[in-house]
């Protein structure tokens, strides 16, 4: 038989050593170091001479003078290596993402020559000219793939000589002394000046691509604050930003703590703060993304002095700036920056769930005020009520708008498919935030107590999607009727025109109900949610009509004598007359309506 | 003999908490520096960078050492320098802004 010359597999390609996780945890190191030298170089350099075009020879006797100068070559170092490691951490993502597209056509290509050579194991001599012809095929085919992770190869070592390079040059005094006076080294004062007057995220966008990558790297370090909040800024450069001021926060309070200086009350709420948004930053340390092998998590906005000490802070699973699927998720009362475990919890199972179904990230944006109310139980649904009004809402509504601006903003290819997920009075401030012109697609609102409109048309042109359980007593606060509630309207009425989608109804034992309200992130309650979120139709169910359920007073009193009447003989007597009571004062004292406020039918 | 400083209320101790809050600072920053422990990178860039942040790290400290002195030397001071010569407080001067470089120095 004529010979068939079978090609040899390819091996596998080289391992990357280093890789873009490693690059990324360096540079927020280097950087957060930074951000502190940046700090105090920048007091030093303002009193010193230099500032005010001093006399030199007096100049150098000025001792705070002579510290500045000295403190600026370590600024110098500094930024050269974050810079340096900000570019091998870019490196590293496009040859992770190389690497994995050649391996995969390795693996193609050593299983087509497997299946030849089974092939001409069983084949006649009538076959092997066609079989020679797709063995000079395959062997062109690894060849070029042998080539081309080659040339991989190369640009790997290429990446890491650079690297190596870069921290060479200034890795002694004299060499950063050198970096400090090069004419070449970017002023981020001078680029920051270029930034627009109007902080539109349509023009912060634009005006940010046109920087050079110093440039860009250059403010992140000098102005963490507003860069890391800024919309209109990639998530990359805004994550980059914040973990750097987190990281600064920490170290520096910490600094102070260890010497035994007491901390005033503002700095303690900050530090617990950054401290908080680390231990979350940590635990998702070892979750990379599979394509980029980048960090899964992006803290898009970072705020520790906000909202009287709770803090502002925004995160996300993915990349919203290229993912196809883009939510956003508010959460409501109890949530603060130092108490993130419940939130996190929900954008992961949201994060996990969407993800298996396409390109998705998921975050959470919590920079408004969300009302703190500890231990609150069934029984204190009415005072809940009493002492959360929607002004917060509102306020919260309007930033919450500008952030999803800036997440349009910095959109890369086509654009996103965005949701809006609110909760409990995330909702609420999340209806705000659509009435305000928030630019989503979809509007889910999850165990919602009002919107400030009596129908979805008059909120937004998105689509607007509503997740209430019969059982959530939280649910039952909006108004059903044209006068508004407490917090709004009703939207699972089916008078508002929202797509109500099938929830589990709850336990209807009365010390559940509350856990009614916080179980929207599960079952199919979540296959629902996750369904909107990737574009598709979730199973729907009617919306709720006057006198076809339980109003907030029937169900407290009827889930209570289903639960053995405890709460009822615990709270007192003429119960129904004191709810109603309630509700009336509710509406004089909120809305000054008296006597005209009623919850359900 | 006493030496005084001609400079406005407030100045010493504004320059002592500003000098503080350097060491507290640049403290910050060497804990950050010295803590970094290189992962998922190759022998061959940890190296580089254990180089790099043993010279950075160092340099740093120093001026955080530098900052935590020029502060201690504030320290119990007001208005009255307690310093024993011109010298003195000539030096503690230079640790002011520059807008006091030129305040008057007096021996009573």
């Amino acid at each position: 038989m004529a010979t068939v010359t079978i090609p040899a597999q390819v091996p596998p390609l080289p391992v990357m050593t280093s890789l873009p996780a490693g690059a990324a945890d360096l540079a927020t190191d280097l950087r957060a170091a930074l951000v502190n030298v940046n700090d105090v170089q920048d007091w030093a350099y303002r009193a010193s001479a230099d500032a005010f075009q001093g006399d030199a020879a007096e100049a150098s006797e000025h001792a705070l003078t002579r510290f500045a100068r000295r403190l600026d070559t370590s600024e110098a170092a500094l930024e050269q290596a974050v810079l340096a490691t900000s570019r091998f951490e870019d490196r590293l993502v496009a040859l992770h993402t190389q690497w994995l597209t050649l391996d995969g056509d390795r693996t193609g290509t050593n299983a087509a020559i497997d299946d030849l050579r089974i092939a001409v194991q069983a084949a006649t001599e009538a076959d092997a000219p066609e079989l020679q012809r797709r063995a000079e095929r395959l062997q062109a085919r690894a060849a070029r793939l042998r080539a081309d992770i080659a040339d991989w190869a190369v640009r790997y070592d290429e990446a890491e000589a650079d690297l190596v390079a870069a921290l060479a040059a200034v890795d002694t005094v004299r060499e950063g002394r050198g970096a400090a006076g090069d004419p070449g080294r970017v002023d981020p004062a001078a680029v920051l000046a270029g930034m627009p007057a109007r902080r539109v995220p349509a023009r912060v966008a634009a005006w940010w691509r046109s920087l050079t990558a110093a440039e860009r790297a250059a403010l992140v370090a000098a102005y963490p604050a507003l860069i890391g909040n800024l919309g209109g800024v990639p998530a990359d450069a805004r994550d980059a930003a914040n973990r750097a001021a987190v990281g600064a926060d920490v170290d520096e309070l910490t600094a102070r703590q260890d010497k035994g200086e007491p901390l005033t009350a503002a700095e303690r709420d900050r530090l617990a703060n950054a401290e908080a948004v680390q231990d979350v930053l940590d635990d998702y340390r070892e979750q990379l993304d599979p394509l980029t092998g980048e960090p899964l998590a992006r803290l898009t906005q970072y705020q520790p002095d906000e909202h009287t000490g709770d803090g502002g802070v925004a995160l996300f699973l993915g990349d919203p700036d290229h993912a196809d699927h883009v939510s956003v998720y508010v959460p409501g009362t109890l949530s603060e920056t130092g108490n993130l475990d419940s939130t996190i919890n929900n954008v992961d199972a949201l994060y996990d769930a969407a993800h298996d179904r396409g390109s998705a990230a998921v975050g959470f944006w919590l920079d408004y005020d969300a009302p703190s109310i500890d231990g609150v139980s069934p029984a204190e649904v009415w005072d809940l009520a009493s002492v959360v009004t929607p002004g917060e809402a509102a306020e919260g509504g309007r930033d919450l708008a500008d952030y999803l601006d800036g997440l349009r903003a910095s959109d890369a290819g086509a654009p996103a498919h965005l949701s809006l997920v609110g909760h409990s009075y995330g909702a609420t401030t999340s209806a705000h935030a659509a009435l305000d012109g928030a630019p989503v697609d979809e509007l889910v609102l999850l165990g919602s107590p009002g919107s400030p409109t009596s129908t979805a048309d008059a909120l937004t042109g998105a689509e607007v999607w509503v997740g209430s359980a019969d059982h959530d007593p939280i649910t039952l606060l909006g108004s059903s009727g044209t006068l508004p509630g407490p917090l709004g309207h009703d939207p699972a009425q089916a008078a508002y025109g929202g797509h109500r989608f099938e929830v589990d109804a709850g336990s209807y034992r009365v010390q559940d109900l509350l856990d009614n309200h916080s179980s929207y992130f599960q079952d199919e309650s979540l296959d629902n949610i996750t369904d909107i979120v990737t574009g598709r139709d979730p199973d729907l169910v009617e919306g709720r009509h006057p006198g076809g359920y339980q109003a907030l007073d029937e169900l407290l009193v009827g889930s209570s004598l289903t639960s053995g009447g405890e709460w009822v003989w615990g709270v007192g007597e003429d119960l129904v007359t004191g709810v109603r009571d309630s509700v009336e004062g509710l509406g004089e004292g909120l809305m000054g309506l008296p006597d005209l406020f009623r919850p359900g039918r | 003999m006493a030496v005084t400083l001609d400079v406005p209320p407030g100045v010493l101790s504004r320059a002592r908490d500003a000098w503080d809050d350097a060491h507290d600072q640049l403290s910050g920053s060497v804990s950050r520096l010295d803590g970094v422990a290189p992962a998922k990178l190759s022998a061959t860039v940890t190296a580089a960078v254990a180089t790099f942040l043993e010279v950075w790290s160092g340099e740093v400290a120093v001026l955080s050492r530098q900052a935590s002195a020029n502060a201690l030397a504030f320290v119990d001071l007001d208005g009255d320098l307690g310093a024993s010569d011109t010298a003195e407080a000539a030096r503690l001067r230079s640790l002011l802004p520059w807008t006091y470089h030129a305040a008057p120095i007096q021996e009573s």
